[in-house]
């Protein structure tokens, strides 16, 4: 099996008992125009607060951190979307926690320790421009490849609601891994398979429209600790919901996305989440979720759109999470 | 003055959304020349990323496939947002159909052939190419007029100075912290730098007044910014308003830094110069000599008339001249503030200006000494690094006999030392001892301790071949007085080194007369080393005096004697400590009575304390030559001189001679005993400066 672009994970254990477990994975984000990749990772950040892994996000790049609050700012405090990328742009994050490990010490002894874990990651944000057939000669386009291609994840934002408005998923991700195949070609070993890791995130789950098809197809899930009562998909249904909503891509060849990924990666490879990265709408009233409102987004007047409640990502750690773990796995 | 417009054909490209499509696209673009898909590349090559602030401008450029020299043409591309300030187009919403916020481009290209030749600046783009309203279609290329701001000298901008040079070195140009300044400030310093460096790089340009820090794969070669950007080549990154901290990596870099400094800043300074000005008499005699005066201190634009005298306590600068100051001092000031702003032009003027001024007449200690604070407060002597080696020379050598006087002594040598490390906490680098080495050195310390530095390989032979001898060398060492510790070591080692490399081409026996005299530099030792390196030093004299091979047996006692006991400065223990070293085991108690002996007999004391303490000294001092007896043969091998060359004995029968009782040795004179130690047995007067009460000390 060929592997691309995998960096080695180095644990050490000083006297201390605690270990540190560092690697530097990259992540390329590929998606449409508007499947919402820069506002996942505004996301991001608030999605580490609220989950109870204890993860947490800094950078060290004066860069990374400012568009980091920038972005964070303009979910939280002031209702607005980043500002979508033109260009590509990139970003070194850390993920950072720590956790429990038991390991062996002889033929009936183990001992537990506390590790700290901090993972770089290496985010690449390209406008969805970039994967339009007509910028292929361009030298943006040719970046976004390399950048891919170096790259050990790949989050792939599928827009079901673009799906069904234009249906160009299937082209353009057709015509982007063609490019990143020919790049990897050139390495010796290729078996004509990609190694990336690959994360499918079903984008918009607060829509309602893709709400009530996961509803109507009783694929809903949710969790007794959930003060607000927000519904997920279970990542076990998640492909299944791709399917369905593929089956609506206004051009017939939605259906095919799911299929492409699974021949050019290794199936074993690839896992999906149903996302929202603003989340759904929490009535003001009872302060939880309501499945007749559930859109977190509106428009004013000059067309705009903009976030209307508290933002309460969905499945928005877990797929970064993920990869980051397989990319560990795998080495 | 504003000059005649000037028609140029612009070619244009409209880049955003349309709302009947979500991505971003050529909306519409010129028929001329260049086609859709040029555009397209263009406009995708340079990408600002996404922005706060708009509108923001970038300028770039574009080669035709055909690369013909001068076809190309020079972009100017206005990125602005529909919902923020002026409309650049006609028909175009502010938002997408997902309602996300667009941003457009406003293209423009003209052919460099026409805007080269009337040095069209990116301003004057600018302000024709900001008016245009485009269409969403496809159209025409425009006729514009570009007007030239007339020619009108560059602004000292002191940034823009730096930073011209720093784009010649070929690393792309990040400017920081000019979040506060407007598009056209931004915009004008691209131009001020542009300015700065011939008009042809224009055709090969490109810059951004802002760009998005996380875009780290841009182009742009100067860019502003609000953070650096990770790259893999590190940008050079430079503050806005603060040029000082702006540092010029390549060497040429900084001779093209200085270059402009010669010339552009005194034309630039013409503005300046803005008091009322009459023209009339002599105006143009007058008006030489106003420019030159101010081109040296432009600090103080002058009038014409001279001004009235300044008010001392206003005056900050202390290394500024006051008024009336000899020309030397005006000179030498200005040519510090030639050195900080690294015009070499001007320094080398300077240079000259000061020689012409050293031939006219002599320097009196006053204003040397003047000469020499102002050198060393301005750091004269050593801010030259950036000159050709052949002018830092020359003006050091200038500065020497300005402020040191030639050739230089070793007095003189301590105070340019003095002088470097008060201004730099740095020593004598290699070019200041060149122009040392090439005035002169005014003695033998300051001789050696230049080629010390500058030439240790040479040093010894040169030494050699110029009659300074070992001699000479000890005798310098003996009159110590050295400034700073390290140069009586530079010179001792050197001495060393010397007495090492000619050991068998000097005269021995002149060697120990010099180094006995000066009681083998025990005391002048003391001053420049260690305990470890005085032990060292006297080992290596003694050696250089008293060969291994000529003295394999060692020191006699009466060699010891003499130098323990004769010499005329105290014994130290270094010298002890040397010289047991070099004797067999079983002398070593008499060399300790000679080192007793010699210290207590060496002691600055008055007659009365020394006389009661001869008789309880050890018995060294040597008995008067008794009569010799005529037939009474000399003892074979002694030649009745101290420090006579002993014949050689074999290494093992040294070894045994150590543990042979002295009086058993018939190489070592047999001296009449004596109880060295003179308090028993008899009582003493109690000396003055005993402890009251202290009477009996038995």
């Amino acid at each position: 099996m060929a592997t691309t672009g995998m960096g080695s994970a180095k644990a050490g254990v000083p006297d201390d008992g605690k270990r540190t477990y560092r690697s530097e994975p990259g992540i390329a984000m590929l998606g449409a125009t508007g499947a919402g990749k820069t506002t996942f990772l505004g996301a991001l950040q608030i999605a580490l607060l609220q989950d109870e892994r204890g993860w947490t996000i800094w950078s060290k790049d004066p860069a990374s951190r400012r568009e980091m609050i920038k972005m964070n700012t303009a979910l939280t405090s002031e209702g607005e979307f980043p500002l979508p990328s033109t260009g590509i742009d990139t970003f070194d994050w850390i993920l950072g926690s720590r956790r429990e490990r038991t390991e062996r010490t002889g033929r009936l002894r183990s001992r537990s320790f506390e590790e700290s874990v901090q993972v770089t990651l290496k985010l690449t944000d390209a406008s969805g421009e970039l994967a339009r057939s007509d910028q292929m000669d361009l030298d943006d386009r040719r970046q976004l490849v390399e950048q891919v291609a170096g790259s050990q994840g790949i989050l792939y934002m599928f827009d079901p609601i673009r799906e069904f408005n234009r249906g160009d998923a299937y082209d353009k991700l057709f015509g982007l891994l063609m490019d990143i195949i020919a790049t990897e070609a050139e390495h010796p070993g290729f078996d004509g398979r990609l190694g990336h890791h690959v994360a499918v995130c079903v984008t918009k789950f607060d829509e309602p429209r893709i709400y009530k098809t996961a509803e109507s197809l009783r694929m809903l899930v949710w969790d007794s600790h959930d003060a607000a009562g927000f519904p997920r998909v279970h990542d076990s249904d998640a492909r299944d919901l791709m399917h369905r909503l593929c089956r609506l891509s206004r051009s017939g060849t939605g259906q095919a996305v799911p299929q492409l990924l699974e021949r050019y990666f290794y199936p074993d490879r690839i896992k999906y989440f149903v996302t929202s990265s603003v989340g759904f709408m929490v009535s003001e009233r009872t302060q939880r979720f309501d499945p007749q409102d559930t859109e977190n987004v509106y428009r004013i007047e000059s067309g705009e759109a903009l976030i209307r409640g508290p933002v309460n990502p969905i499945n928005v750690v877990e797929p970064v999470l993920w990869l980051v773990e397989q990319m560990a796995l795998n080495g | 003055m504003t000059a005649t417009p000037i028609p140029v054909r612009a070619q244009w490209a409209l880049h955003g959304k349309v709302l009947d499509d979500e991505g971003y696209q050529v909306i519409a673009c010129s028929t001329g020349d260049l086609s859709k898909a040029n555009f397209t590349d263009a406009l995708g090559r340079f990408a600002l990323g996404a922005l706060d602030t708009l509108p923001q401008v970038s300028l770039s450029y574009l080669q035709p496939a055909a690369r013909v020299s001068g076809g190309g043409y020079l972009a100017l591309a206005i990125h602005w947002s529909p919902g923020n300030g002026k409309r650049h187009a006609a028909g175009v919403g502010h938002v997408d159909n997902q309602g996300r916020p667009t941003t457009f481009t406003s293209y423009f290209c003209a052919p460099y052939a026409s805007l080269a030749p009337r040095c069209l600046t990116y301003l004057d783009m600018y302000q024709a190419f900001g008016d245009v309203t485009l269409p969403t279609r496809d159209g025409p290329p425009l006729d514009l007029l570009l007007a030239p701001a007339g020619q009108r000298a560059p602004g000292i901008d002191a940034l823009a100075m730096r930073v011209a040079p720093l784009l010649l070195t070929g690393v792309p140009v990040c400017v920081l912290g000019a979040e506060e300044t407007g598009v056209d400030e931004r915009l004008r310093f691209i131009d001020t730098v542009m300015a700065l460096l011939p008009y042809g790089f224009r055709a090969r340009m490109t810059a951004a007044t802002w760009t998005r820090a996380t875009n780290r794969n841009h182009r742009f070669r100067l860019f502003f910014s609000s953070e650096p950007r990770a790259a893999d080549k590190p940008d050079e990154v430079v503050h806005w308003g603060e040029p000082e901290r702006v540092k010029i990596p390549s060497k040429a870099a900084r001779a093209y830094y200085g270059w402009l400094n010669d010339k552009f800043k005194p034309l630039a300074s013409l503005t300046q110069l803005n008091r009322e000005y009459g023209f009339g008499d002599a105006a143009d005699t007058r008006t030489l000599d106003l420019v030159l005066r101010f081109s040296r201190s432009p600090q103080e634009p002058p009038a014409l008339e001279p001004p009235p005298p300044a008010d001392p306590a206003r005056t900050t600068d202390r290394a500024r001249p006051a008024q009336g100051a000899d020309p030397v001092t005006r000179i030498l000031v200005e040519c510090a503030e030639h050195a900080r702003t690294l015009s070499v032009n001007l320094v080398r003027q300077d240079i000259s200006d000061l020689q012409a001024r050293l031939k006219s007449g002599q320097v009196d200690d006053r204003h040397r000494e003047r000469y020499r604070r102002l050198i060393t407060q301005s750091g004269l002597l050593s801010s030259g690094s950036w000159l050709q080696r052949n002018n830092e020379v020359r003006l050091y050598e200038t500065l020497l006999a300005l402020a040191f006087g030639l050739p230089v002594g070793y007095p003189a040598f301590c105070q340019i030392e003095d002088s470097l490390a008060g201004a730099s906490g740095q020593g004598v680098h290699q070019a200041l001892l060149a122009a040392i080495a090439r005035v002169g050195p005014g003695d033998l310390r300051t001789r050696i301790l230049v080629a010390a530095e500058l030439e240790p390989r040479k040093l010894l032979k040169s030494l050699g071949s110029s009659g300074a001898d070992g001699h000479a060398l000890i005798r310098e060492l003996a009159l110590g007085g050295w400034h700073r510790r390290q140069h009586g070591r530079t010179f001792c080692d050197v001495t060393l080194g010397y007495l090492r490399e000619r050991q068998g081409r000097y005269s021995i026996a002149e060697v120990q007369r010099v180094l006995l005299r000066c009681g083998y530099l025990a005391q002048p030792l003391r001053d420049i080393g260690s305990e470890q390196y005085q032990v060292h030093a006297i080992a290596q004299l003694l050696v250089a005096a008293f060969p291994l091979d000529a003295y394999p047996a060692g020191l006699d006692k009466t060699v010891v004697n003499a130098i323990l006991a004769s010499a005329p400065d105290a014994p130290t223990q270094a010298l002890l400590a040397a010289i047991l070293r070099r004797i067999p085991v079983s002398e070593a108690r008499g060399a300790w009575e000679a080192f007793v002996y010699g210290s207590v007999a060496r002691m600055n004391l008055d007659d009365e304390t020394h006389g009661d303490l001869w008789l309880r000294l050890p018995s060294i001092e040597p008995e008067p030559p008794a009569a010799a007896q005529p037939d009474e043969p000399a003892a074979p091998g002694a030649t009745g001189a101290p420090g006579a060359p002993t014949q050689p004995v074999p290494a093992m029968e040294l070894l045994a001679a150590e543990a042979m009782p002295p009086e058993q040795d018939p190489r070592w004179q047999e001296r009449p005993k004596q109880p060295w130690f003179p308090w028993s047995g008899s009582e003493l007067d109690v000396p003055p400066w005993v402890n009251p009460g202290a009477h009996d000390l038995s």
